[in-house]
């Protein structure tokens, strides 16, 4: 039996389809901010070379932003999202899902069945798995299957009543003492403190940054806002901040410079549905390479993700949790629950703030709840006027084609409509 | 401008029930109850309502020393009244007799307290009596509000009238202030505005208790006030009035005639009437108000705890077994 | 001006509301004796209990003394000091909307006190279910309806004079800021008739279960309270009032975490402006919890004085995450 040689990483084909996206990002624009260059060296290393991340302490991997962040880091753990966007993974769960499956949680799952899986997260302690969307529910058992200990953290499925706003409470509580236990460490009134006003950093840096991309013309692009948000899956949250913060003022500095990152007349699109996640940056690169710009997006790997801040009455423990746990739950608009009406006033107001002109509206084949709600949402945003692009796809590279013509013609239908109303 | 109403003279009886020792004073409890109807309790006694919210105040002659039991004469000679507002503004009038009860009815506009002095002058077996009756009046209506009202508090006297007693204020006392069952009272005695050294002063209460005291030598007696009533307590009520009497006698060697007819030595009566009530340490508990509150606050406190408590435990199955 | 603007929107509101509510409490309670007098129809519990200190007095007071007199008096010339007592009341109340209660009222002050010393304490607080809330909410108008109600009986002559002042009787406020200026004759059963016996106890009942229920409930008092049931009947035409733009409201519910009084509208209602609720006593720490620009504001005669805003929020929220 010949030795068959191993092929390091970065030559293998799960490597090149980051590396192929990675280049997309940095070589078809022109004159990327110098502060997305630490993004870009993040991903190569831990995307493309396949690089461990250095952390400290105890790993908890999360597969839902739903899971209480903070709680995490007050009890001396690193969070890390689970949520996996390569499609050699997707390949990989598809062996075991049904056909019909989310790319997502195929992907997910097909990482986590790996030896030694990319990103390099290292040993994880404890998987946290809120019951969100049913393939999410059904995975609870598979991920255990595979030698993970998992954590079930029970969502409601509505939001609205006061019984799901108490049910979460709970629910936030009692994960807030299985983390103890798992960590060994007590949850205290000073690490959660210390933990909510890290988090709290890096949310006011990602709203600076948030804020920044209203301008018009657009100083910054789509595709360099979802690698910075898809890397606080996995990076440090300080470090994180850090790198925001230095790239909101070079932002700051280049708006002052009248600096456009896209055309004049871009077609300012609204990017909402399925979240992409690296390497799976396929649609708003299409986007952005026919000629619009990604302005803003209601997705959960960026905007919902750091969106929302926690107000706390009383600094103490008691409050401290359930002020999370209100946070977390209320304003979330993800299709999982029983009403949209949020996620529609949210679009509503994002398209209005940002002065949108059109939105895409992607969707994985097999999410039943995205796929749902597209058309309620296409009828809210005709009523104002502002037209919608569904597409429905996964992660396999096949359909690209396809899809840039779609989008070409649907941003070329837009600068029509603006010269027509102009 | 005041106005002395009286009684058209019915049958002007000259010898009424002015017996020669019986000491008059002045009392604003009507007679009859068809009287009372129309008065209105306010903080100083019964006022008459007048039209357009204007209150009067009448007082009626009383002759008899315990209040309780006092009747109400026909004043049989002139008498002269003396009435001091508020401001210190005094008239001086004079009252014909007559009447079936003598009464004087006159407006009470301004708050605060108002000074009435009746004096009689009779010359009996050469001895000139000289009787004077006051009355302290208190106006005052919540409505008025209750500014400056400590400016309006002190007693007034006049430096004319030969003798009267002048109720000294208690501590902190205001407009509200009820004299209540264990009160101490300071009356002075006051001849002409000088004080009276070493007169007997008497306080009789309602039910005939009577306390003599002599004046110290600034004038002063302190009296207090005893408890007679004693009702059941279905039937006890926390505004039973009840009227005292202070009075004072003064006799000189003031000699001189009167309508002609000669005196060699003069006496002066002075009486003073006052109203008391229950005090309120009569039926309010502070032993029993604190408990409830400290009951409330427990019970509150302690009820809040065990509900807190109980929703930390774990559910609690419920099981069946037949 | 924007400066300004910034500067105000970013203010720690907890400290500017500590102060306020401090140098109400004591012009009410002390302020007689720097000769203030603010006069008998304060829309705030300005205890008329409390002796010659006090500088001004409640209207319930004055109100229930006046609707006690006998009918064929209050229905003829004294029906004018009585509408004129409110005509004053209803022009205090124009000016400052429900803000007396969160920031000027005695007694909503000393509930505030107690819960500072309940947080410094550790003890964690209390809140109503939904179902209870929309119930417990009903009392303040029934006490309203009895203390407008009971005394005009007693002018009718169907009750007896000792309940001409219903709800002073029952009022913690009789019992506890007369305290503060040295006067502690209130705290006392009546058992002169049996109507005060009943009604002075219920009211050192009420007064215990004001500390303990102050103590776990914020602002538990408030709920109950017949003056606020009063003001939201004039609250519409007031110069001071809570706007908010539901187009911008994400409906996170940070307002409603913050919230005193337990009010879910705020956060809930996107469609209308006009967002004030019977139980709201604007104490503002809604507008201060809110993250979004513009969602919420406080405006005087349309003019906003306080608005939320990202930056304020980022800059509060981190006070209290790094000091307290």
């Amino acid at each position: 039996m010949t030795e068959r040689q191993s092929i390091s990483f970065n030559h293998s084909r799960q490597a090149r389809e980051a590396e192929n996206i990675l280049n997309h990002i940095t070589d078809r624009f022109d004159d990327n901010p110098r502060g997305m260059d630490y993004f870009y060296d993040l991903f190569r290393r831990v995307y493309c070379r396949g690089e461990a991340l250095p952390h400290e302490g105890v790993r908890i991997g999360t597969t839902c932003i739903h899971a209480p962040e903070e709680l995490i880091h007050a009890v001396g753990a690193t969070p890390v999202r689970l949520c996996n966007g390569a499609y050699h993974y997707d390949q990989i769960g598809g062996d075991f899902m049904p056909a019909k499956s989310c790319s997502l949680v195929k992907a997910t799952l097909g990482m986590l069945s790996s030896k030694d899986p990319v990103p390099r997260v290292g040993r994880l302690e404890l998987i946290v798995n809120p019951t969100t969307c049913d393939q999410k529910k059904k995975a609870s058992a598979m991920i255990e299957g595979m030698g993970y200990r998992v954590y079930d953290l029970e969502l409601p499925p509505a939001k609205e009543s006061e019984e799901a706003r108490l049910y979460w409470q709970r629910s936030v509580r009692q994960f807030a003492v299985r983390l103890s236990e798992v960590t060994g460490r007590r949850l205290t009134r000073k690490g959660l403190k210390a933990a909510m006003a890290r988090t709290a950093r890096a949310q006011a840096a990602f709203r600076t940054l948030h804020q920044l991309r209203k301008s018009q013309p657009a100083v910054f692009l789509g595709k360099d806002a979802f690698l910075v948000t898809n890397a606080f899956f996995f990076d440090d949250i300080e470090r994180w901040t850090a790198a925001v913060e230095a790239l909101n003022a070079e932002l700051q500095q280049r708006l002052q410079q009248n600096f456009q990152a896209a055309q004049r007349k871009a077609p300012r699109i609204l990017f909402t549905g399925s979240p992409p996640i690296f390497p799976n940056l396929k649609l708003p690169l299409l986007i952005e390479e026919a000629g619009g710009v990604v302005v803003a997006d209601e997705t959960c790997s960026a905007n919902r993700m750091l969106y929302d801040l926690t107000a706390v009455d009383e600094w103490r423990l008691d409050d401290m949790v359930d002020a999370l746990a209100d946070r977390y739950l209320k304003p979330c608009t993800c299709p999982i629950f029983t009403r949209n009406d949020d996620r529609r006033r949210r679009l509503l107001e994002l398209a209005d703030s940002f002065a949108v002109d059109g939105v895409v509206y992607q969707a994985f084949a097999g999410c039943q709840v995205y796929e749902m709600e597209q058309r309620s949402i296409a009828e809210a945003l005709s009523e104002k006027g502002i037209p919608m692009l569904y597409v429905e796809t996964d992660y396999s590279p096949d359909d690209m084609g396809q899809l840039s013509t779609r989008i070409e013609a649907f941003l070329e239908s837009i600068k029509t409509r603006k010269r027509k109303r102009a | 401008m005041l106005a002395f109403r009286f009684w058209p003279v019915l049958c002007l009886a000259i010898c009424a029930q002015n017996a020669t020792a019986e000491p008059l004073w002045l009392s604003d409890v009507p007679p009859d109850p068809a009287m009372a109807a129309r008065l209105h309790s306010g903080h100083g006694g019964w006022l008459e309502p007048g039209p357009r919210g204007t209150f009067f105040k009448r007082l009626w002659l009383r002759a008899g020393e315990v209040p309780g039991t006092a009747g109400y004469p026909v004043a049989a000679t002139r008498a002269e009244v003396v009435l001091q507002d508020p401001a210190g503004a005094h008239s001086t009038h004079a009252a014909e007799p007559g009447g079936k009860h003598s009464q004087w009815r006159f407006p009470v506009a301004q708050e605060g307290f108002y000074n009435i002095y009746l004096t009689q002058r009779q010359v009996r077996e050469g001895r000139l009596h000289v009787s004077v009756a006051k009355a302290e009046v208190l106006k005052h209506s919540c409505r008025e509000g209750h500014d400056d009202v400590q400016s309006k508090m002190p007693p007034r006297h006049l430096a004319s009238i030969p003798l009267e007693l002048v109720r000294e204020r208690l501590h902190k006392e205001n407009f509200h202030t009820r004299l209540g069952f264990g009160d101490t009272v300071t009356f002075r005695v006051l001849a002409h505005g000088a004080p009276v050294a070493g007169a007997e002063v008497t306080m009789t209460t309602a039910s005939g208790w009577r306390n003599t005291v002599r004046s110290d030598a600034e004038g002063r007696v302190r009296f207090t006030l005893v408890r007679d009533y004693f009702p059941d307590w279905k039937d006890f009520d926390y505004r039973h009035r009840q009227d005292f009497l202070v009075m004072t006698t003064l006799e000189t060697d003031e000699a001189g005639t009167l309508d002609g007819v000669p005196y060699t030595r003069t006496r002066y009566q002075a009486t003073l009437a006052g109203q008391y009530h229950p005090s309120s340490r009569d039926y309010q508990s502070y032993g029993y108000g604190l408990a409830i509150g400290l009951f409330g606050l427990s019970f509150g406190g302690l009820g809040a705890y065990v509900y807190r408590r109980r929703r930390t435990r774990p559910y609690r199955e419920v099981r069946f077994h037949d | 001006m924007t400066s300004l603007r910034q500067w105000v929107n970013g203010i720690d509101l907890r400290r500017f509301r500590f102060w306020l509510q401090l140098g109400f409490f004591v012009l009410f309670i002390y302020g007689g004796y720097a000769a203030v007098n603010l006069g008998n129809s304060l829309p705030t519990f300005a205890c008329g209990f409390v002796g010659e200190s006090r500088g001004g007095v409640c209207y319930l007071l004055p109100l229930q003394h006046q609707l006690s007199v006998p009918w064929q008096r209050l229905f003829s010339w004294a029906i004018l000091g009585v509408l004129e007592a409110f005509a004053l009341f209803a022009l205090w109340f124009f000016v400052l909307n429900k803000a007396w209660c969160g920031y000027a009222c005695p007694l909503g002050t000393l509930q505030d006190w107690i819960t500072a010393l309940r947080v410094r304490l550790g003890v964690r607080f209390s809140r109503y279910r939904e179902a209870a809330f929309r119930r417990l909410t009903v009392i303040k108008y029934v006490l309203l309806a009895l203390t407008i109600l009971m005394p005009l009986a007693v002018g009718g002559g169907l009750l007896p004079h000792s309940l001409g002042t219903p709800f002073c009787d029952i009022c913690p406020g009789r019992m506890i800021l007369p305290l503060f200026a040295g006067d502690a004759s209130q705290l006392t059963v009546n058992f002169a008739e049996k109507s005060t016996m009943i009604m002075t106890a219920l009211g050192m009942l009420i007064t215990g279960g004001f500390f303990a229920g102050a103590f776990v409930k914020k602002r538990f008092f408030c709920f109950f309270c017949p003056m606020s049931a009063l003001h939201y009947l004039l609250s519409r035409p007031a110069l001071l009032q809570l706007r908010k733009d539901g187009s911008k409201c994400t409906r996170c519910g940070d307002c409603y975490r913050v919230c005193d009084m337990d009010i879910k509208a705020i956060a809930d209602e996107v469609n209308t402006t006009r967002i004030m609720q019977d139980d709201c006593i604007l104490c503002l720490k809604c507008v201060s919890a809110c993250p979004e620009d513009g969602a919420l504001k406080a405006t005087f005669a349309g003019v906003t004085l306080f608005e939320a805003t990202e930056q304020g929020f980022i800059k509060r929220m981190n006070k209290g995450a790094a000091g307290d």
